[in-house]
């Protein structure tokens, strides 16, 4: 039982959840309630993690909606109903026509760099096949990589991590 | 879905993120922002990494899986220092916001004269 | 790893509807369907609709099953008979429940945000329903097996805060917001030890996904890690918002917390997904400590699930029927300095001894059982005197109760 049309199936996936986190990212800057676009970020952050897995990211999508939508979300629409009245500003500052011009002209650069270089070619080995056995099964690959090559950094992340978490203790200790 | 859809996928939500943080005055909407800009990073490495193993792989052909899961990795750091980024940027503007009584980034000018 | 088709019902239908020489082969009776291979993946829809089609329904079946199982035990811990007006034993009384839910007014109220005010309690039953993707129902009948379903899982249930919190927030109650942020309070401590209390699992597997979780117990892992076992199944209840952690909704206290102005069908959402949650993660604690669908062989493995499953739902009840609610402060404390630390020990003890004997035959299990039993009391007996009430009498003399100002 070979799927040989399931590629276009992913691809009609990938198209309609590259449409919604588009749409998303875009409507969480243009909504006027501070509320909402904590919400929307949530949605835009799980159709990322349906892109990951798309990409064979299982682990990384279920980390992306475990840290983002499960956390930082709830976070920030936390810290949206601790703030008074802020909830229904989303104004922009006198910089809104300004700004229009380094966005665009970092994603003309973005795109002139994408296509400049010719991605397919570049590989001359087939790597479809075994690169998805490695992928696939990645979780334990992923903890190996951890403990040994990625060492060092892993402490750091965790280092960051508890420094975080006492700074933020912190600035926010009730005084005396 | 190839390797330049999803860069120019990442490069677009990376420059709505930029935009947003350029021109927002609400320093919670400025942290969503990063957030985005952070995801779109993530999005582009794990691209490179299902689509494109690093050179190194080219040239002596083989597969481990420290060439092609390296991009996994440094999504798995980008989402950790995310995590930890808003944590404390929240704390700040709400220690701010118990000073100020507001929280928008155009009335932080305390040290301008 | 196994990939949908290895699932015996997937295939069945699949093999009905698509003509391959694989189905010819593995169904020999039934033989092979009309759609030639060239458009197999019409088919492959067709058959995963079939499926999400017979999963939906299942899960609001066993909800209104649920609702009339739950309320009759309740009614027999009171001392009392409990719904049984309509049909046999009050069998249709759920029935009536929904269509009465169904035909109220729907209000929503003029200070709510339409937009969250909607979103939350489709955002509260769809989590819940993608958790029955994963659970292996018997063997060889499941959905998908992930490679990181225990995490999948994990994930999943902790997106429900946000559709408290938005639930909350847009409903434009005080009631509703003092609801929320309770919840995320709660709902976010009790995570932590939760997912600890399923790393014990997934060290002694070796693997995340949920098939390989139960093919790796010889011994179930509520005998084999009773501290795992525990804590899990504490933060679980609170993750349900089941009494005793219902402050969340506390009718006594917030009128229902977050649910206060939702009236109709969207209250009717709220309802659903709370049960519907309460049955989904008993199939999970039945997966990860209870052995899955293993038993002995003489029924099929789907009925040692069901069993199991039952069981575990009926425990559910029980705790509910049983526990007073605690108070906010003492949820908080029970997460932070108990279940926390004890999730911590259990894990340091699995390590070790994983580490003593890294391939253990039976024996050895047997023994690793032993010692998870003795840490296991050891550390209950030292948190319960560290958290435990004070004694009222020292020394023969009652213990003064100073009032805090």
């Amino acid at each position: 039982m070979v799927f040989a049309d399931l590629p276009t199936l992913v691809d009609i996936v990938f198209w309609i959840i590259a449409l919604f986190t588009v749409c998303g990212s875009v409507a969480i800057i243009s909504v006027n309630n501070v509320f909402k676009s904590a919400v929307l970020l949530a949605l835009t952050m799980v159709s990322v993690a349906i892109l990951y897995f798309l990409l064979s990211a299982d682990f990384i999508g279920v980390i992306q909606i475990l840290v983002y939508v499960g956390a930082v979300s709830v976070l920030i629409a936390f810290a949206v109903m601790l703030v008074k009245d802020v909830p229904r500003s989303n104004s922009a500052n006198n910089l809104i026509n300004l700004s229009i011009i380094p966005s665009t002209i970092f994603l003309v650069i973005i795109a002139f760099a994408i296509g400049a270089e010719n991605w397919i070619t570049k590989t001359t080995i087939n790597y479809e096949e075994p690169l998805n056995e490695i992928v696939v099964s990645n979780v334990s690959w992923i903890g190996e990589l951890l403990i040994r090559e990625y060492f060092i950094s892993f402490q750091i992340a965790g280092l960051i991590l508890l420094a975080a978490l006492i700074g933020a203790l912190a600035l926010l200790r009730r005084e005396g | 879905m190839n390797l330049e859809t999803v860069l120019i996928l990442s490069g677009i939500i990376f420059t709505i993120g930029l935009y947003g943080s350029l021109t927002k005055k609400n320093s919670i909407v400025v942290v969503m922002c990063l957030e985005l800009m952070f995801n779109a990073v993530a999005i582009a490495v794990i691209g490179f990494s299902r689509f494109r193993p690093p050179q190194v792989l080219v040239d002596s052909d083989v597969l481990s899986p420290l060439n092609v899961l390296s991009g996994h990795m440094m999504a798995v750091f980008v989402i950790a220092i995310g995590a930890a980024e808003v944590a404390l940027a929240l704390a700040l503007i709400i220690s701010i916001y118990k000073i100020k009584g507001n929280i928008e980034l155009t009335g932080l000018n305390n040290l301008k004269n | 790893m196994n990939t949908v088709l290895d699932s015996v019902v997937f295939k069945f239908i699949y093999c009905m509807l698509v003509s391959s020489d694989e189905c010819a082969n593995s169904f020999k009776i039934i033989g092979s369907g009309f759609i030639s291979e060239k458009y197999a993946i019409i088919g492959f829809l067709i058959t995963a609709f079939f499926l999400i089609f017979i999963i939906v329904n299942g899960a609001l079946v066993g909800v209104l099953a649920l609702i009339w199982g739950e309320r009759r035990l309740v009614g027999r811990f009171q001392a009392r008979l409990g719904p049984n007006r309509w049909g046999p034993w009050g069998i249709f009384t759920p029935v009536a429940d929904a269509i009465k839910v169904m035909f109220k007014e729907d209000i929503s109220p003029t200070l709510s945000d339409k937009f969250v005010f909607i979103l939350a309690p489709i955002l509260m039953v769809v989590p819940v329903l993608m958790i029955f993707a994963v659970i292996p129902f018997g063997e060889a009948t499941f959905l998908t097996d992930l490679n990181v379903g225990v995490l999948f899982v994990l994930a999943i249930t902790s997106t429900n805060t946000l559709s408290v919190l938005m639930a909350g927030w847009g409903s434009g109650n005080r009631y509703g917001i003092i609801g929320g942020l309770r919840a995320v309070a709660m709902l976010l401590s009790y995570e932590i030890p939760m997912a600890l209390a399923a790393v014990g699992v997934i060290l002694m597997a070796g693997s995340l996904s949920i098939i390989q979780v139960i093919e790796s117990q010889v011994i179930p892992y509520a005998i084999f890690q009773p501290l795992g076992f525990l804590t899990f199944l504490i933060a679980s209840t609170a993750e349900l918002n089941r009494s005793p952690f219902d402050i969340t909704e506390a009718e006594s206290e917030l009128i229902a917390g977050y649910m206060t102005e939702y009236s109709s069908m969207k209250f009717g959402l709220f309802y659903l997904g709370e049960f519907m949650a309460t049955i989904a993660s008993s199939a999970i604690i039945v997966c990860l400590f209870l052995g899955g669908w293993k038993g002995p062989e003489i029924l099929p493995s789907h009925f040692w699930f069901m069993i199991k499953w039952i069981l575990m739902i009926c425990v559910f009840i029980w705790f509910r029927a049983t526990f007073p609610r605690l108070r906010v402060d003492q949820i908080m404390e029970l997460a932070w300095k108990g279940l926390f630390e004890l999730t911590l020990i259990n894990i340091l003890s699995i390590a070790i001894l994983m580490l003593i004997w890294p391939d253990p035959s039976i024996t050895e299990l047997w023994i690793m059982t032993g010692i998870k039993w003795i840490v296991f009391f050891v550390s209950l007996w030292i948190f319960g005197k560290l958290l435990g009430p004070k004694p009222l009498q020292k020394n023969g003399v009652a213990r003064k109760i100073v009032l805090q100002k």
